[in-house]
């Protein structure tokens, strides 16, 4: 075994590759189309948010095969973006002295866990694709 | 005249059925008739029309048979022994001052009396004589005629001719008087006439003033006219019925002028006029016309048109009717279409109006109002699309993780400041509260608690204890403060401000719906409109034509009862007179129910006669025609006289020869004298002036042969010689005339026993 990685640093997400299982794309890139979204990055921004509302740590995906986003596209390349994305994450696994490895692991596997969400909740959903957005936060502050 | 007198039994026979057979009684007919030769030539026709009035109203309401006077029935025409001219006296006629011929007892092997004459000697002033003497005025001074003449115009021509024959020195003379005496013997034995024309002193002879007079037996008593009839009626009647009636005379006296005159006519038309002249047919023609003229007149008088107009104006004015009914139904059923055809159209025109009413601007303004719509949507979309890449996240990861990572972090922040100062901060606290507490003014009460509460604020901020280790270590102090100023911006203020943009892009997609569902309603209204709009053009093209059809019938209309109305007010001023005015129309009727009757009879008798005539003719042309061709004359229904050779097969250039039609006139005279039944003297003037040696060798043995009287007055050149001697032995008697010329005008002629000395063989 090599020596254990360092705790990740923001300037490691900024630089790093993040990606998810091949059917999580695809199903992402579904996403971006039936609703409007211009970038790849908005469906997958979405399904994180709504998977990181779900205090369980989520299951890992099959593969990661799935086409990857640079992390300053995914979270954003201005530093405090990164910082609460980063913070968000770190603090749903409620350890200390993530690695980026670690932190990549987990992208890939709430990026799965919450497209399948946000899918399933498209397909109950008829009507314009921005007033499903009304409903993911009614449905959100009726939790 | 009576009217069997100059009508043939036959012919009377024939009406009386044909007119039985139109429910016209024949004894009316014949009054009618019988009136009709009572005042011929009487000057105008009131009295003659005045006896039909009286007549027709005591034939009642059919036509009913009337009592005939005895005087008036119709008497059969003398028939059987032959007629004789035993004298012919003139004074003051034409060139002769006195002169008497004079023929002897008849012998029927001696039957020819012949008088000679240069030209200008006198015959046909004999010849004149005689039909003057025997008719005065009922002579048939114009030859043959086969039409109606006007009795005014006989009456002043015969005034003329009267004046013209009396003798110009008599009348220089003053001399009064003109005759002629006539003596026949006939089967009734001796008739005498004498008829006497009296002149004026400037020598013109006045109407009316003419006597007749008829002596028979040999005293020759002179007969008595029976009481209530005109006498010179009634010695015409005798005349004729005792002698020949003036139409057959033509047939029996006549001139080479004569011939000639009816030679020039076609065949057929010389046919027709035989039978008629045989049959009196135009006494019944004169009758008819008359009739006719009655009627018109009686109609009139009464104020209406004759009962064939009346009958014409009645159909006119029905077939006016009709077609006003026919126009009136017309206009009905087209205001029937107009009705709905308006209304729909008055519809059409209010719902298009009202469409049409800013509809475009409207249009317009919806157009605009969905495209600033559109561009509001884009702007919502696009800030939803940026709440939902970089807020929505962050709201959607939930609260509770959101407050986990903002307390970790303070915790974090704590535990990094009391590192930093360690046991020194307790000191540090107390010696800022002694600087607050001195600060002025002072707090006096409250300065203790105060105190108090910064040493628990700031045990509270410290903690007990930090966390072991650092959980978010790749924070710096200024990227945690971003993050938890970020935290805490989130949840409700993002929430609320990404739910108003939805709100707001929701309404806008309402707002777009409701838009685009009237821009839909305008295109439909637009399309409906069009619908309409051709729909009117349509109607509008058929109401026009309707319009015009109605305009169009409306002035048709116009015009027909501009038409109809006075007709109709005219009819029924007709009708009101008509009723006044019915025994009038009643005889009107009756005349012209006569009329027709006879009318049609004759129609039917005449071409009965024709192979009568036909076969006496063939008898009488083939012996004086030289060409032996023709064997058969045969005449057709309608006239038309065909000559047959041997073969039956028509002759057919005879009818283009004047002397071969010449030759053909005499031989039908001759038929129809014979035909006649009167053995009646024929009195021929230069016969055969005209004709070649054959025609005259046959002329001469033909009517020499016959055992009639036949006087001949002849031109010395005429017959002489071996023509002469082809008669002599047939020659009663003879006589000449000798013409002296006088000193002022015409001479005189005389009459001297014997023919020319020198023309004798």
């Amino acid at each position: 075994m090599g020596r254990e990685d360092p705790p990740v640093q923001l300037v490691d997400i900024l630089r790093a590759d993040f990606r998810t299982s091949r059917d999580a794309d695809a199903t992402s890139t579904e996403l971006q189309r039936v609703l409007a979204l211009p970038y790849r990055y908005h469906p997958a921004r979405l399904a994180l948010g709504l998977s990181l509302a779900d205090p369980a740590a989520p299951p890992p995906p099959a593969d990661l095969l799935g086409r990857p986003i640079k992390g300053e596209t995914l979270f954003g390349h201005e530093e405090n973006d990164l910082a609460w994305w980063t913070g968000l994450l770190v603090e749903h696994t409620g350890l200390a002295g993530v690695t980026k490895r670690r932190l990549q692991d987990d992208v890939a596997a709430h990026w799965q866990r919450g497209t399948q969400l946000l899918w399933t909740r498209w397909e109950r959903h008829e009507g314009d694709p921005h007033l499903f957005y009304a409903r993911l936060i009614g449905q959100l502050a009726a939790s | 005249m009576r009217l069997l007198s100059v009508v043939s039994e036959e012919t009377w026979s024939a009406i009386r059925d044909g007119c039985a057979a139109r429910g016209v009684d024949a004894g009316l007919v014949a009054c009618l008739v019988q009136a009709r030769l009572r005042f011929a030539g009487a000057g105008n026709r009131r009295n003659l029309f005045a006896e039909f009035d009286r007549l027709l109203d005591a034939a009642g309401e059919a036509g009913d048979v009337l009592a005939l006077p005895p005087a008036l029935r119709p008497r059969g025409r003398s028939k059987g022994a032959a007629v004789q001219l035993r004298s012919l006296s003139v004074r003051n006629w034409k060139v002769f001052r006195r002169v008497e011929v004079h023929c002897p007892e008849h012998d029927p092997e001696r039957p020819i009396v012949l008088l000679g004459g240069k030209n200008g000697s006198g015959k046909t002033s004999l010849l004149q004589a005689l039909l003057f003497g025997l008719y005065g005025r009922w002579v048939p001074a114009e030859g043959f005629r086969d039409a109606t003449g006007s009795s005014a115009h006989r009456r002043g021509a015969y005034r003329k001719a009267i004046e013209s024959a009396f003798h110009r020195r008599a009348r220089s003379e003053g001399e009064p008087v003109m005759s002629v005496t006539l003596a026949f013997d006939t089967a009734e034995g001796r008739l005498q006439i004498d008829r006497r024309w009296f002149f004026g002193p400037d020598g013109s002879f006045v109407d009316e003033d003419e006597e007749v007079v008829l002596q028979v037996g040999e005293e020759g008593d002179v007969l008595s006219v029976p009481a209530g009839i005109d006498p010179h009626e009634f010695y015409q009647d005798e005349i004729a019925r005792r002698l020949l009636p003036p139409a057959l005379a033509p047939f029996f006296f006549f001139d080479g002028e004569q011939v000639k005159r009816l030679g020039e006519r076609r065949l057929s038309e010389q046919v027709r006029l035989g039978v008629e002249s045989l049959l009196g047919a135009h006494v019944l023609r004169d009758a008819v016309s008359d009739l006719r003229d009655y009627a018109r007149d009686r109609a009139r008088d009464a104020g209406v048109e004759t009962l064939e107009s009346e009958d014409r104006r009645a159909r006119e004015i029905a077939r006016l009717e009709e077609r006003e009914r026919t126009i009136l139904e017309r206009l009905g059923t087209l205001e029937a279409e107009l009705f709905p055809m308006r209304a729909r159209r008055d519809a059409l025109i209010g719902e298009l109006g009202g469409m049409a009413a800013g509809s475009f601007a409207d249009l317009q303004e919806i157009l605009e109002r969905r495209k600033r719509n559109e561009g509001a949507q884009v702007h919502l979309r696009q800030a939803i699309n940026a709440f939902a890449a970089e807020e929505l996240p962050l709201v959607l990861a939930g609260r509770r993780l959101r407050e986990a990572l903002a307390h970790r972090l303070r915790q974090e922040e704590a535990a990094e400041v009391r590192s930093q100062f360690g046991s020194r901060h307790q000191d540090a606290l107390e010696a800022f509260i002694r600087a607050f507490s001195e600060q002025d003014p002072p707090l006096d009460e409250v300065e203790p608690s105060l105190a108090a509460r910064i040493r628990a604020a700031w045990q509270a901020w410290s903690g007990p204890e930090g966390p072991e280790e650092l959980r978010h270590h790749y924070l710096a102090g200024r990227s945690r403060a971003g993050v938890l100023d970020r935290l805490s911006r989130a949840g409700a203020e993002h929430e609320s401000q990404a739910l108003a943009i939805i709100r707001d892009l929701s309404r806008a997609v309402e707002e777009h719906a409701a838009l685009t569902g009237l821009v839909e309603q305008h295109r439909n209204r637009s399309e409906r409109r069009e619908r309409l709009a051709g729909e009117l053009d349509g109607l509008s093209v058929t109401i026009e034509a309707r319009d015009s059809e109605r305009r169009q019938l409306d002035r048709d209309l116009g015009e027909l009862r501009s038409t109809l109305f006075p007709r109709r007010e005219e009819d029924q001023l007709r009708r009101r007179r008509q009723e006044a005015a019915v025994p009038a129309l009643r005889r009107a009727a009756l005349s012209l129910r006569v009329a027709e009757g006879v009318e049609k009879t004759i129609g039917a008798v005449v071409p009965a006669y024709f192979e009568v005539l036909a076969r006496e003719a063939t008898r009488s042309y083939r012996a004086l025609a030289h060409k032996d061709m023709v064997q058969r004359i045969h005449i057709e229904p309608d006239g038309e006289v065909v000559l047959l050779d041997r073969a039956g097969s028509p002759v057919q250039d005879l009818d283009a020869s004047a002397g071969e039609r010449h030759v053909f006139a005499m031989a039908l005279m001759a038929a129809v004298a014979d035909l006649a039944g009167c053995a009646l003297p024929v009195v021929m003037d230069t016969p055969l002036g005209r004709l070649d040696s054959e025609h005259r060798d046959r002329i001469l043995s033909f009517f020499s042969a016959g055992k009639n009287q036949t006087i001949l007055l002849a031109q010395p050149d005429e017959i002489h010689g071996r023509y002469l001697a082809q008669i002599e032995p047939r020659i009663a008697t003879s006589y000449h005339l000798d013409h002296e010329a006088g000193a002022d005008g015409p001479g005189e002629s005389i009459v001297n026993e014997g023919y020319f000395p020198l023309a004798t063989v």
